[in-house]
C-alpha cells in the first residue's frame, strides 16, 4: 500500500511516522515533511493521525522531546568530558555549551570524547586506582597532547583552506562524515542537517550567539531554523549563501566540476567567490551552479534564466525532477537514493567513490564520457554497476582494496 | 531510517564502553521511561534528570553490568528506584513536599484516566472519555503498551501472548474506532480547511 491510501490509523501503525510525530529521527521527520509538501492533499489525515498520536502517548510532541534529549546530552557530555580529562583540568577551562546537540547514534556523540579515548588505551584500569599519581600524570599528559594536536590541527585547516569570513572566530567545532557515510543532527538554534558521504562541516564557537555562520566542504542539506535576527551562513570554497529560514541542499565538493546551491523553500542569497558585491537572490525549486573549471562554461544544465551580468559560469537552472517517482534529484541522497541526469560516467564515478567508499579507476577515455540517467535505492555498487551496464558496453572489475577498473568493452 | 539495533544489542555496546550507547538507549526507551516517571511523580524536569542520571550510573558501572535480556524493564526499574530516592530527598527537605505525597499515593491513575486528565480542553476532554469508553479493555491495554509504554509489536505480542498479527488488527481497529468518535474534534470548517489547502498548495508550488 502506498502511503498515499493511507489513513490516520494506518499512518499511526507506521514507525517512521510516529518517530516522526514525536521528532526523534531526523530521517523520519525530513522524509514526512517533504511527503506532505508533496501530498497537501493529505494533510488532514496527517493532522488527525498527529493529534491520534499525542492523545495515546501522553501528549509529548517534537519540542518536549527536543527539550529533554537537549538535556540529556549535556549532562552526558559534561559527565564524559570528565571522566576522560578529570576534573582538574575541566575546571580550568571556561564553561562551554554543546554545539551539535543531536547526531545519529552510530557515531561519537562528541569529536573530544572519540579523541580522549584514544589518549586514554587503559583508561578503563586506571580509572579504578582514583586519584593516583600514575592516574593524574596520564591525565594531565594525555588532555596535553591532545591540546596540541588539536592546535595544530586547527592550524593545518586554518592555513590550508584559507578560511575568508571574519578572522575573529576563536574556535571551531568540525563534524564530518567519512566515505561511504551520512550524518544527521541538529544544530543548537534548531536547524537540522544532513551531511552526504566524506564532506567536513565547520561551526564557529560563537555559533548562535550573535551571528549563524557555518563552513562546508561537500554536500549538505538544510532544514534552516527561521531567525530574522541571526542570518544563517553557509560558507563554501565559491559561494557565501544566506538564508533566514528554509530548505536547501549546498554540494560543494573539492573533487567536483561544479559547486551548486538547490532550494526547495523560502529563499536565499547567494555571493559568488571574486564577485562579493553581488547578490543572486533565489526562489524555491531553482538552484545556482558555479563551474569550478574558469574555462568550461557549463554546458551541463540547460539554464532557464539567466542572471544579468553574471559571471560566464554561473547558472540558474530549474531544480530536476527524477522520471520515475517525480522526487527531487537534488536531493534524493537524503532518502538514500543515488541518482543521475545526463551525467557523465567520470563524474558518476567520483559520487560512486563517495557513495561506496571505492576508488574508481578508467582503463578508457573513452568511457569517461558515457552518460547516464538514472536513480538508484539501497543498491550495491555491483548492482548499480550492472545496471549501467545494460545501457552502455563496459567492463568492469572489482579488485582488493575497495578499487574498481572500469574499462571499454573489447570484443 | 532511523538505525534500530536489537535491544541486547545496544546493551552490549553499553558494556564494551560505547557512549553511543547511552543515546541509542535514552532515543529508544525515552516515552515509555518519561510516561512511567511522570505517571508516578508528575514532574517532567525531574524524571527526565532521572533517566539521565540512571543512564550515566549505568554507564559508570558498565564494567560490571550483567547481561540483560530485557534492558526495558531493567531501565524502568531502576528509574523508579532513582525517582523515589530523589523524591524522599525532597520531602526530607520540604516537609509536606507535595511530588513525595504523590508518589508514595499508591491510587495510581489508569491509562485512560491519566490520559484524559492531561486534556484541557473540556471538549476534548469529553469526547476523549467518550471515544475511550467504546473500546474493550484488550483495546485499551493494547494501546497503552503501543503508544504510551512504546512497545514493539513483537514485545507486545510477547507480553500479551498473541501474535504480532493480532496485536496490529486490535490496534489497528481500536484506532478506526477512536478517530470516529473523536471526530467531531477534527471537522474544521470547510472554508479554513480549503485555505490551508491552497496556502499549503502555494507554498509548494511556489
Amino acid at each position: 500500500m502506498d502511503y498515499k491510501d493511507y489513513e490516520a490509523e494506518d499512518l499511526l501503525l507506521d514507525r517512521s511516522f510516529c518517530n516522526y510525530c514525536l521528532g526523534r529521527d531526523p530521517e523520519a521527520v525530513f522524509f514526512w515533511e517533504e511527503w506532505i509538501l508533496a501530498h497537501p492533499e493529505r494533510y488532514e489525515v496527517v493532522r488527525q493521525a498527529r493529534e491520534l498520536y499525542s492523545l495515546l502517548n501522553g501528549s509529548h510532541g517534537p519540542s518536549q522531546y527536543m527539550r529533554d534529549e537537549q538535556a540529556f546530552l549535556s549532562s552526558v557530555k559534561e559527565h564524559l568530558e570528565r571522566e576522560y580529562f578529570g576534573k582538574e583540568w575541566l575546571e580550568s577551562r571556561s564553561p562551554e555549551s554543546g554545539y551539535l546537540q543531536k547526531q545519529t547514534p552510530e557515531k561519537e556523540p562528541m569529536e573530544s570524547i572519540g579523541f580522549g579515548q584514544a589518549s586514554f588505551p587503559g583508561s578503563d584500569t586506571t580509572r579504578r586506582d582514583g586519584r593516583s599519581l600514575i592516574r593524574k600524570i596520564w591525565l594531565y599528559a594525555g588532555a596535553a597532547a591532545a591540546a596540541v594536536i588539536l592546535a595544530i590541527g586547527i592550524h593545518i585547516l586554518r592555513g590550508g583552506r584559507q578560511v575568508d569570513g571574519p578572522a575573529a572566530i576563536p574556535r571551531e567545532y568540525l563534524q564530518s562524515s567519512g566515505t561511504g557515510e551520512r550524518k544527521s543532527f541538529t544544530l543548537n538554534d534548531g536547524t537540522k542537517l544532513m551531511l552526504n558521504a566524506g564532506s567536513t562541516l565547520k561551526i564557529a564557537r560563537e555559533f548562535n550567539v550573535s551571528r549563524r555562520e557555518i563552513w562546508l566542504e561537500g554536500e549538505g542539506f538544510f532544514d534552516v531554523a527561521h531567525d530574522a535576527g541571526r542570518p544563517f551562513v553557509i560558507h563554501t570554497s565559491s559561494m557565501d549563501v544566506k538564508v533566514l529560514g528554509t530548505v536547501l541542499n549546498v554540494r560543494d565538493y573539492p573533487k567536483d566540476k561544479i559547486t551548486e546551491t538547490s532550494l526547495l523553500k523560502g529563499s536565499v542569497a547567494v555571493t559568488i567567490k571574486g564577485n562579493e558585491n553581488k547578490e543572486i537572490v533565489l526562489h524555491p525549486n531553482e538552484k545556482i551552479v558555479v563551474s569550478n573549471e574558469r574555462s568550461t562554461v557549463t554546458s551541463l544544465l540547460p539554464s532557464r534564466a539567466p542572471v544579468a551580468g553574471a559571471e560566464k559560469n554561473i547558472k540558474i537552472a530549474g531544480l530536476t525532477y527524477n522520471a520515475a517517482d517525480s522526487s527531487l534529484a537534488e536531493v534524493s541522497w537524503t532518502q538514500n537514493v543515488l541518482s543521475f541526469n545526463e551525467t557523465n560516467f567520470e563524474e558518476i564515478a567520483i559520487q560512486l567513490e563517495r557513495w561506496y567508499s571505492v576508488s574508481i579507476h578508467f582503463g578508457d577515455e573513452a568511457v569517461k564520457q558515457f552518460k547516464f540517467t538514472g536513480t538508484f535505492q539501497k543498491k550495491t555498487l555491483p548492482q548499480v554497476l550492472d545496471a549501467l551496464q545494460l545501457s552502455r558496453h563496459f567492463e568492469y572489475e572489482i579488485k582488493e582494496d575497495s578499487l574498481v577498473v572500469i574499462r571499454a568493452h573489447n570484443d | 531510517m532511523l538505525v534500530d539495533p536489537s535491544h541486547n544489542e545496544i546493551w552490549a555496546q553499553l558494556r564494551e564502553g560505547n557512549s553511543d550507547a547511552l543515546l541509542a538507549l535514552y532515543n529508544k526507551y525515552y516515552t515509555g521511561l518519561i510516561n512511567y516517571g511522570l505517571r508516578l511523580s508528575g514532574d517532567r524536569v525531574l524524571t527526565n534528570d532521572c533517566i539521565t542520571q540512571v543512564l550515566l550510573r549505568l554507564w559508570d558501572k558498565r564494567s560490571e553490568l550483567p547481561v540483560v535480556t530485557n534492558p526495558r524493564s531493567y531501565l524502568l526499574s531502576c528509574l523508579r528506584n532513582e525517582l523515589f530516592g530523589e523524591l524522599r530527598a525532597i520531602h526530607s527537605r520540604v516537609a509536606g513536599g507535595k511530588g513525595f505525597m504523590r508518589a508514595t499515593d499508591q491510587e495510581e491513575p489508569s491509562y485512560e484516566e491519566y490520559i484524559i486528565r492531561l486534556q484541557t480542553n473540556k471538549t476534548l476532554k469529553e469526547r476523549l472519555m467518550m471515544a475511550m469508553g467504546e473500546l474493550s479493555s484488550r483495546e485499551k491495554e493494547l494501546l497503552q503498551l503501543k503508544f504510551f509504554e512504546d512497545l514493539s509489536y513483537d514485545e507486545i505480542a510477547a507480553r500479551c501472548q498473541i501474535t504480532k498479527r493480532t496485536a496490529y488488527n486490535i490496534i489497528h481497529a481500536a484506532l478506526k474506532i477512536l478517530k470516529r468518535n473523536l471526530a467531531g474534534k477534527y471537522s474544521v470548517d470547510p472554508l479554513s480547511y480549503h485555505l490551508m489547502i491552497a496556502l499549503v498548495l502555494f507554498v509548494f508550488l511556489q
